[in-house]
């Protein structure tokens, strides 16, 4: 490795074990899932993308969650507000 | 490496198979299995030489031949695929069925038209969708390795978004862009990928 992914692997390895308030939208076969990090399962598997976000969003404003990240086909991904 | 952990990746290293390969080489690590790709070789051996040790080497191997056709009209076809696949396959015959091979594609059965003497193998198609792709693999490697407790394809799915989202972020902090990953080198990826797996998990 070079010294620069070095310092990439071990601020990785720091974020794998922190789990914040961020909640995750991302695709599924039949829909798009909303999932708190932290937690290996989704709180919700909404129809649209547009559903999972009104959801999140609820989230957010109750204080479970803080961030919402969400993630495209490609491996893009856009924090929304 | 032990050969029982080892799964040989033949597939294109193109940019515009990389959103298809991350989450792969993500979900072969998340199956606690280690990628050998022909870059990951060191040395300046014979080229086919690497990939025949790579492929003796490794109990299991996925090919995707999703993209053996030309892109354009001007474009040839890409024979690498294939003929690593058919070595292979070769290789398998002879370990008498030791080794296990699943083969990707990108329609169903688009493959009976360009290499019909595939039929009878593993053969799963994609459609260029890279939750597909991680159900697949996922679905295939807990069929042929057995012994592990099956974790659903949704939570490799949603882990590998999840690195990608801390990936970009510690990327940023180090003044390293993102956008040009691919510039790292697969064993680099690969063993990054393997950190973060081990540090959630």
């Amino acid at each position: 490795m070079t010294v620069s992914t070095r310092k990439v692997n071990q601020r990785l390895k720091i974020s794998a074990k922190t789990d914040s308030k961020r909640v995750h939208i991302t695709r599924r076969l039949n829909g798009w899932a909303v999932r708190k990090e932290g937690n290996l399962q989704a709180s919700k598997v909404a129809s649209t993308q547009k559903e999972a976000l009104v959801y999140a969003k609820k989230l957010v404003k109750s204080g479970r969650a803080t961030t919402i990240i969400v993630h495209n086909k490609d491996g893009k991904f856009r924090t929304a507000k | 490496m032990p050969f029982n952990k080892n799964v040989f990746i033949n597939c294109p290293f193109d940019d515009d198979y990389y959103p298809l390969l991350k989450p792969l080489l993500f979900t072969v690590i998340f199956c606690d299995l280690k990628p050998r790709l022909s870059e990951t070789k060191d040395g300046d051996d014979i080229r086919v030489r690497q990939i025949q040790d790579l492929i003796l080497d490794s109990k299991y191997s996925i090919h995707d031949l999703s993209r053996i056709l030309p892109k354009d009209e001007q474009d040839l076809p890409r024979f690498n695929m294939p003929f690593e696949l058919g070595l292979d396959l070769g290789c398998k015959h002879f370990l008498k069925g030791v080794k296990k091979c699943l083969i990707l594609e990108e329609e169903r059965y688009r493959y009976k038209e360009v290499i019909s003497d595939i039929s009878g193998q593993d053969i799963s198609a994609h459609d260029n969708d890279p939750v597909v792709l991680v159900k697949m693999v996922r679905d295939w490697l807990y069929k042929v390795k057995r012994g592990n407790k099956p974790v659903a394809y949704t939570i490799i799915w949603d882990l590998y978004n999840e690195f990608v989202f801390d990936f970009d972020k510690d990327m940023r902090a180090e003044k390293m862009d993102p956008d040009k990953m691919w510039e790292i080198p697969f064993s680099e990826l690969i063993a990054l990928m393997t950190s973060w797996i081990k540090s959630k998990i």
